[in-house]
């Protein structure tokens, strides 16, 4: 146990030096002279060097790479080119909470529809109810999200009123409210993944030799879905996040520029068109980060959880 | 039936009835497979067939403006109706599965086969080309895939371009993966084990031995793939860093339709609609060859 928990953090540890290494090399060396583009195409070359020297521009580039870890590690990730006065990390800052929100407020409903319908589609497999849930689900996965957001917010908000129009609304209520949308049209694309992966794992549970043993001595069909299936596909379905998380991330940044929420999605976009080079690393290790630390805890939380796993 | 007939039954007769039987289900799925696939290829290749005939169907160029025809709602002269500049949405929806069935191809091509490539490799030679190549696979796999493909167009700048280079670059490790996970199998089968027995040189038992037969999980999750890049193209272009205006492209479209969405519904609806019919024929394909093919895509996740 102690030697796999210790593999697996070096491992981590290893991928988020490679993406922080990958990113400013990438953005860094590829994305153009940062004080030219503060300074703006017609700047005196004076001006533009002073401001190479002010930034560090002119240090070696290993130098330069330790500073901005160093930067990084206490928080400190420069300043923006876009929004001059203001630092990287008082626009990420505040921008956290809300995609933190939606991420949760959209595997809740994910899983809440998911796992019990992914349950039905595997106790009715190839039988008429299967393949209606594998028809949506087909369906469902072939929608653009940000398409789905759109006729929701058509229909729910323009037509019924019933939910705000965009943005993040204020107070824990106004947050859920303005959240709603945003969250089915997230959980619309990642939903059929979560069926077919609990699909799969329930009918593997089904075929095992412990089912068969319970039903050879004839105890009840539901006793046998409900106490000894369904506990063992239990397990399985938590390493499902580490999977989805990929897929959570890049659909939240999507829903979050067609509901207009001030997150980290939205900051995003706008710096890539702005060509914000600061603020894209920033961002870029963070949800790079998010990815490994939560892949980290699946895994770990799997082989604390199963008594069989012992490592 | 009595207890009395089946317990006169020989149990090799009861054996042959169970094997008859699971045959028969064997057979009845994978005509189901067949019949899947069949349907997903009809609705493609009417959506190809269309857009390809689309300058001799009579409809308006995607391009024309006509003010005197501005945001129609749907009718048999425009099926889709008309955008705020009077141009057809139909034709333009059509014109754009040009740009976007045919860059989702190359670019899902292009993952396909480095991902094959390395893949193999990896899984063959094991050792430091295996921890080197599948290193940069989880990392390259750490980035959520649209942000990494973000950061490369924030390099090369709006448009096609950075989804040509970004794609490959984010998508070819889930390829690596699937493709060392069946080469490692592969490279352990008796044929492969017999070539080195006679003492081929490894590059040929490599080439000529053991790569032909490590394609298939890679090829079909392709096609779930091809799925998901035709809806990031859409999405890119929706951002605004994807294929430039005027290029009629799918996410430009439903983008269009985005500030009349009230009074001008079918701009946004039906382009998008569209996207999803396609989207759902390849999937029916994807799912028909993965049941045919009997491919484990467990590896994906």
């Amino acid at each position: 146990m102690a030697r796999f928990l210790i593999r697996r953090l070096i491992h981590a540890l290893f991928v988020v030096v490679a993406i922080s290494l990958v990113t400013f090399l990438l953005v860094r060396q590829a994305g153009g002279d940062p004080a030219r583009l503060v300074l703006g195409a017609k700047a005196p070359r004076t001006a533009v060097v002073t401001l190479r020297h002010e930034l560090g521009l002119d240090r070696p580039i290993h130098e330069q790479y330790v500073t901005w870890v160093k930067g990084l590690v206490t928080g400190d990730m420069g300043d923006s080119i876009s929004n001059r006065p203001s630092s990287v990390s008082s626009l990420i800052g505040p921008r956290i909470l809300p995609s933190a929100l939606l991420i949760g407020y959209s595997l809740l409903i994910a899983t809440v529809v998911g796992i019990p319908v992914g349950i039905y589609a595997a106790v009715r497999k190839n039988r008429l109810g299967d393949h209606v849930v594998r028809v949506v689900a087909t369906m469902a996965f072939a929608m653009p999200a940000f398409w789905v957001g759109l006729l929701l917010l058509l229909l729910f908000s323009l037509q019924l009123t019933i939910f705000p129009l965009a943005g993040y609304g204020s107070g824990f209520i106004g947050h859920l409210e303005s959240l709603t949308l945003p969250a089915i049209a997230v959980a619309f694309s990642v939903t059929p993944l979560v069926i077919r992966s609990v699909r799969a794992s329930m009918l593997e549970t089904l075929s095992a030799d412990f089912v068969e043993a319970a039903e050879a001595r004839g105890l009840a069909r539901p006793r046998i879905l409900y106490k000894h299936a369904l506990r063992n596909s239990i397990l399985p379905t938590i390493t499902l996040l580490g999977v989805f998380i990929g897929a959570l991330l890049s659909l939240t940044v999507v829903v979050e520029n067609v509901f207009a929420i001030p997150g980290l999605g939205s900051l995003l976009v706008s710096s890539v068109q702005a060509s914000d080079f600061p603020v894209i690393e920033g961002l870029a290790v963070l949800f790079g980060v998010v990815v490994v630390m939560v892949n980290l805890l699946t895994d770990v939380l799997y082989v604390a959880v199963d008594p069989r796993v012992r490592l | 039936m009595s207890a009395v007939t089946a317990q006169a039954r020989l149990p090799q007769e009861l054996l042959a009835a169970a094997t008859r039987r699971i045959v028969r289900r064997g057979q009845r799925e994978r005509k189901w497979a067949r019949v899947i696939v069949a349907v997903g290829a009809a609705i493609l290749a009417v959506v190809l067939v269309l857009s390809l005939v689309r300058p001799w169907l009579g409809l308006p160029s995607p391009y024309l403006q006509d003010f005197a025809q501005v945001q129609r709602p749907p009718s048999l002269a425009h099926p889709f109706g008309t955008d705020n500049l009077g141009r057809d949405v139909f034709s333009r929806t059509l014109a754009a599965s040009r740009l976007d069935l045919g860059v989702a191809f190359a670019v899902t091509g292009t993952s396909l086969v480095i991902g094959l490539v390395f893949g193999a490799l990896a899984g063959f030679f094991g050792g430091v080309v295996d921890t080197v190549i599948m290193r940069c696979a989880d990392v390259c796999l750490a980035f959520p895939f649209l942000v990494l493909v973000l950061v490369i167009i924030s390099i090369t700048g709006p448009g096609l371009k950075g989804v040509f280079i970004g794609v490959p670059l984010a998508g070819w490790a889930v390829y690596a993966r699937l493709t060392r996970a069946e080469m490692l199998v592969v490279r352990e089968r008796e044929w492969v084990l017999a070539a080195r027995t006679l003492g081929f040189p490894t590059w040929r038992v490599f080439a000529r031995h053991a790569a032909p037969h490590v394609w298939r999980p890679a090829v079909t999750y392709s096609l779930a793939d091809f799925v998901l890049n035709i809806i990031l193209l859409a999405t890119l272009s929706y951002l605004g860093v994807g294929a430039q205006p005027p290029r009629p492209e799918w996410g430009a479209l439903i983008a269009d339709g985005q500030i009349h969405l009230l009074d001008a519904w079918w701009i946004t609806t039906l382009p998008g609609l569209f996207v999803v019919v396609v989207g759902v024929a390849i999937s029916l394909i994807g799912d028909g060859v993965a049941e045919l093919s009997g491919t484990d895509m467990k590896v994906v996740a």
